[in-house]
C-alpha cells in the first residue's frame, strides 16, 4: 500500500499560517487584549520575515509565540472558530476531488502541514483523511508557552517526519505520492517517488518543470469547460 | 505503369526535401528509388452551409434530420477527434454544428448540449474550442463541455465489453433523444463512428477496451480494433454528419512542399531553399497554415454505420495512390510544415507514433515495406516534452519504457498504478494535460511495426537514448541508414520515401 502525503496551507485549502493565527489575535478575551497581542505581533514581523528567509522552521517558532499565555481551553474552542470561519471556506474547489482518486488508488491520506494540530483534526475529519502529522503547542499547568513541541513540521523536517511515518506504515517510498505548494517543501517532495506541486510558487514552479513533476490546479475543478 | 504521384528517380533527379520535425531536410536518394507524392485533392466547394444542408435533407439510410427533432427533446451534438480545429477562418465542423442549430431552432428543440469527446486527450483550451465552433455557436449553446473520462458519476453502464467490463458512456448520451456525431477528415482513414464512441468513453472502459485489444495473439497488432458501436445493441440514437475536406488545397502557400522537386517552377526552388536553410519556426507554419483555405469536398449525413463507410471511402478515393510492389526500405519523414495539431506537439511519444505507427498503417491491400524490410523514420526525437501536456508522457518514456516489458504486461502491471496516478488524471481533469492512457494508446501504435519490421532507424536524430528506448536504431545520415539497411541483401534495394504521408495512403498490390 502506499500513502498520499499533503501539505495543507496553499496546497489543500487557501490560507497561510498567518490567517488562523491573525484570527486568534483578533478575538481575544477584550478589545485591548487583542490590540496589545496584535502589536506585540507586528513588532515581530521584521524578525519573522528574516526568519522566513533564513529557514521556515524559525519563522514558524516565532509565529506561535503569539499563543504564550493563552490557556488549552481556549485554544481548542477557538480552533473550531478558527477551522469554520477560516480554514472550511478556503478549502480549494479540487481538493476533494484529489483525496477522493488517492483514495480510489487505495493510499493512506496523511496530512502533513505546519499548521497547528488543534486546527487541523477538523479539516483531517472533513476530508476523511487517515493521518495528520501537525505542530503542536507546548502547554504547562493548562497554559500555552508559545513553544512548539519538537520536532517542528516545517521543511527538511517533513522530509523526515514523512519517511519515519511510511517506514513504520509499511509503505514503499518509491510508491508514495507528495503534494505541495511551496519551495521550502522540496526535501519533502523530493523523497517519494512521485511528487507532485499544487499551485506552485516561481521556485518550485520552475523546479517541477524541469524534473517533469506534474502541476496542478486545485481552484479550477468547478470551471471546468 | 506507375501512379503519376509515384515517382520513379532517375540519376539527374533533384534531391528530395523532407520534413524531420519542423526542419526541412535535403536528400539525394539512389536512382530506382520511388518517392511517393500526395496526389491532387478532388476539387472542393465554396459553400460549405450548402453541401451541409443537403446532405441533412438527404441523409444516407436516415430520415431527414428535420424529421428526426421535435419539440421539447433532448439534442446532444458531438464533435470528436482529431480535436485540434483547422485554422483557416471557421473550422468546418463548426459550421456543420451552425447548420444542425439551425434546423433545432425551427423545430423548437431548446435542450441542447454539445461534448467535445476527446476520450483520453487533452481538452480543449477555451481559445481552440472558441476556434473550433465559432462564436454564433457558443453564443447560442450555452452548455458546452469537454468530455472528462474520468468524471466517474457521469458514466452509466450500456453494454458489456469482452471479458465481462461494462461498456460506460456519459448519462447525458444515453438520455439524448438523438445524439448528432459531427466530425470531419481530409487523409484519415479512421472510422469516425468508432472514433466518437471512444471518445466519449469511461477511462475504466477504454482501459477494457485496451486489455481486450491487447489479448489478441501475439503479431496480430494489425487485426481490425475491437467495434464498440455493435455492442450498444441500438441504445444509442445517433445521426453522424462527416465532411470530407481538401487534403492538398491547390491554394495553399505551402502546395511547393508537396510537389516533384523535379517540377517546381523557380520561384518554388527559392521558396524550398529559404525553407531549409533552417528550422521553420512555429510562428510562420502557423501564418502560412491560417492562410489556407481548404474547401470541404463532400459531406455525409444518417445512418453511423453507413456514413462511416462512405466517408472512409471517399478518403480512400481522395488520397489513395495505387502502389505496386513492396520496397526493402520505407522512408517516413515525421512532421508537417503546416500541420497545427503535429508542429506543436511534436514530442518524441507522439512523433514516433506518427511515424512507426499511423503513417505506417496507412495502406491497404498489403504493408508498403517488405516483412523484415528496413523502416526509416525522419525526426530529431528530442528529449523534450511540452510540460503542461505530456507530463504523463515524459513519465511513461523515462519510468515504464527502460523496463523493457512487453505491451500486455507493461499494461497489466501499471493498470492500477501508471495510467490511475491521481496527479496525473487530476493534470488531465483540470489542467490541459493528456489522460496516461493516451501516453500508452501512443507508444502502442508502432507496434505493429516494432514487429513487422526487420529494423526500425532514425536519421535527425539529436540523441541515441530516446530512440533506444522506443526499440529505434540511429544514423547520422540517410546514406549511413540505406547502406546499413542493404546489409545481408544481395541484390539492389528497393527504396520507397513518402513524401508527405500525413496527406496520403497506399494501396499496394504485389
Amino acid at each position: 500500500m502506499a500513502a498520499s502525503y499533503f501539505d495543507v496551507d496553499g496546497t489543500l485549502v487557501q490560507t497561510n499560517l498567518i490567517r488562523p493565527t491573525l484570527y486568534y489575535l483578533l478575538n481575544q478575551p477584550t478589545p485591548l487584549a487583542s490590540a496589545r497581542k496584535f502589536l506585540r505581533a507586528l513588532l515581530k514581523a521584521p524578525q519573522m520575515a528574516l526568519g522566513e528567509l533564513q529557514d521556515r522552521r524559525v519563522f514558524n517558532e516565532i509565529l506561535y509565540t503569539v499563543y504564550e499565555g493563552v490557556s488549552e481551553d481556549r485554544l481548542l474552542v477557538l480552533a473550531r472558530e478558527v477551522y469554520e470561519r477560516v480554514v472550511r471556506p478556503s478549502i480549494f474547489p479540487g481538493t476533494r476531488e484529489l483525496i477522493a482518486k488517492a483514495r480510489e488508488a487505495g493510499h493512506q491520506i496523511v496530512l502533513i502541514s505546519g499548521e497547528l494540530e488543534c486546527i487541523l483534526v477538523h479539516l483531517k475529519e472533513e476530508l476523511g483523511a487517515d493521518e495528520l502529522i501537525a505542530n503542536r503547542i507546548e502547554m504547562k499547568d493548562g497554559i500555552s508557552t508559545g513553544k512548539i513541541m519538537r520536532p517542528v513540521v516545517a521543511g527538511p523536517t517533513k522530509a523526515a517526519l514523512l519517511r519515519r511515518h511510511a517506514r513504520a506504515a509499511g509503505h514503499d517510498l518509491e510508491e508514495c505520492f507528495a503534494y505541495s505548494d511551496s519551495f521550502s517543501d522540496v526535501p519533502m517532495l523530493s523523497v517519494v517517488g512521485h511528487p507532485t506541486a499544487v499551485h506552485p510558487d516561481r521556485k518550485l514552479r520552475l523546479l517541477a518543470t524541469t524534473y517533469g513533476w506534474p502541476l496542478l490546479d486545485l481552484e479550477r475543478a468547478g470551471a471546468r469547460l | 505503369m506507375n501512379h503519376p504521384s509515384v515517382v520513379t528517380l532517375g540519376a539527374e533527379s533533384a534531391p528530395r526535401s523532407l520534413m524531420a520535425g519542423s526542419r526541412l531536410l535535403r536528400v539525394k536518394l539512389p536512382p530506382g528509388a520511388r518517392c511517393i507524392y500526395p496526389k491532387p485533392s478532388r476539387a472542393g466547394f465554396a459553400d460549405t452551409e450548402g453541401l451541409v444542408g443537403a446532405a441533412l435533407r438527404s441523409p444516407l439510410g436516415s430520415e431527414p434530420l428535420r424529421a428526426r427533432l421535435r419539440p421539447g427533446m433532448k439534442l446532444t451534438i458531438v464533435i470528436s477527434a482529431p480535436l485540434s480545429p483547422s485554422p483557416s477562418p471557421g473550422d468546418v465542423r463548426g459550421k456543420m454544428v451552425e447548420s444542425v442549430l439551425g434546423v433545432a431552432r425551427e423545430r423548437h428543440v431548446d435542450d441542447i448540449e454539445i461534448i467535445i469527446a476527446g476520450g483520453v486527450e487533452r481538452k480543449l483550451p477555451p481559445s481552440l474550442v472558441q476556434t473550433l465552433l465559432g462564436a454564433r455557436v457558443l453564443g447560442e449553446v450555452r452548455r458546452v463541455r469537454n468530455h472528462d473520462a474520468e468524471e466517474r458519476e457521469q458514466f452509466v453502464p450500456c453494454g458489456e465489453l469482452p471479458g465481462g467490463a461494462p461498456l460506460e458512456l456519459p448519462r447525458r448520451i444515453l438520455e439524448s433523444d438523438l445524439v448528432v456525431g459531427v466530425s470531419a477528415r481530409s487523409s484519415s482513414p479512421l472510422c469516425p463512428l468508432e472514433g466518437l464512441l471512444r471518445g466519449l468513453l469511461s477511462a475504466g472502459a477504454m482501459k477494457a477496451v485496451t486489455s481486450a485489444e491487447l489479448a489478441r495473439p501475439e503479431g496480430a497488432c494489425d487485426a481490425p480494433e475491437l467495434r464498440l458501436f455493435p455492442l450498444l445493441e441500438g441504445r444509442v440514437p445517433l445521426f453522424l454528419l462527416d465532411a470530407l475536406v481538401e487534403a492538398t488545397p491547390e491554394s495553399s502557400s505551402l502546395s511547393f512542399l508537396y510537389k516533384n522537386e523535379d517540377e517546381l517552377s523557380e520561384s518554388e526552388k527559392r521558396a524550398l531553399r529559404v525553407c531549409e536553410l533552417g528550422s521553420v519556426p512555429g510562428m510562420l507554419r502557423r501564418l502560412l497554415a491560417r492562410s489556407e483555405r481548404a474547401r470541404v469536398a463532400w459531406v455525409y449525413a444518417g445512418d453511423p454505420e453507413l456514413v462511416s463507410e462512405r466517408a472512409v471511402q471517399g478518403v480512400w478515393e481522395q488520397v489513395g495512390v495505387p502502389v505496386q510492389g513492396q520496397a526493402d526500405v520505407l522512408i517516413v519523414p515525421v512532421g508537417t510544415p503546416s500541420g497545427i495539431g503535429l508542429g506543436e506537439g511534436t514530442d518524441p511519444l507522439t512523433a514516433q507514433g506518427l511515424g512507426a505507427g499511423e503513417f505506417f498503417c496507412r495502406f491497404r491491400g498489403h504493408p508498403l515495406l517488405r516483412p523484415s524490410g528496413t523502416l526509416i523514420l525522419l525526426h530529431p526525437l528530442s528529449d523534450r516534452f511540452p510540460h503542461q501536456e505530456q507530463t504523463a508522457s515524459e513519465a511513461f518514456v523515462h519510468e515504464l519504457l527502460p523496463r523493457r516489458f512487453p505491451l500486455g504486461t507493461l499494461f497489466a502491471r501499471e493498470k492500477e498504478r501508471f495510467f490511475s496516478d491521481p496527479a496525473l488524471i487530476q493534470m488531465y481533469r483540470t489542467g490541459f494535460a493528456f489522460h496516461p492512457l493516451h501516453s500508452f494508446t501512443r507508444y502502442r501504435a508502432s507496434e505493429m511495426a516494432r514487429h513487422y519490421a526487420g529494423r526500425i532507424i532514425v536519421v535527425g536524430a539529436d540523441n541515441e537514448s530516446v530512440p533506444a528506448l522506443f526499440g529505434f536504431e540511429t544514423a547520422r545520415t540517410l546514406d549511413e541508414a540505406l547502406y546499413r539497411a542493404s546489409d545481408g541483401l544481395s541484390r539492389k534495394l528497393e527504396i520507397c520515401c513518402l513524401k508527405e504521408p500525413s496527406l496520403l495512403l497506399s494501396e499496394v498490390s504485389l
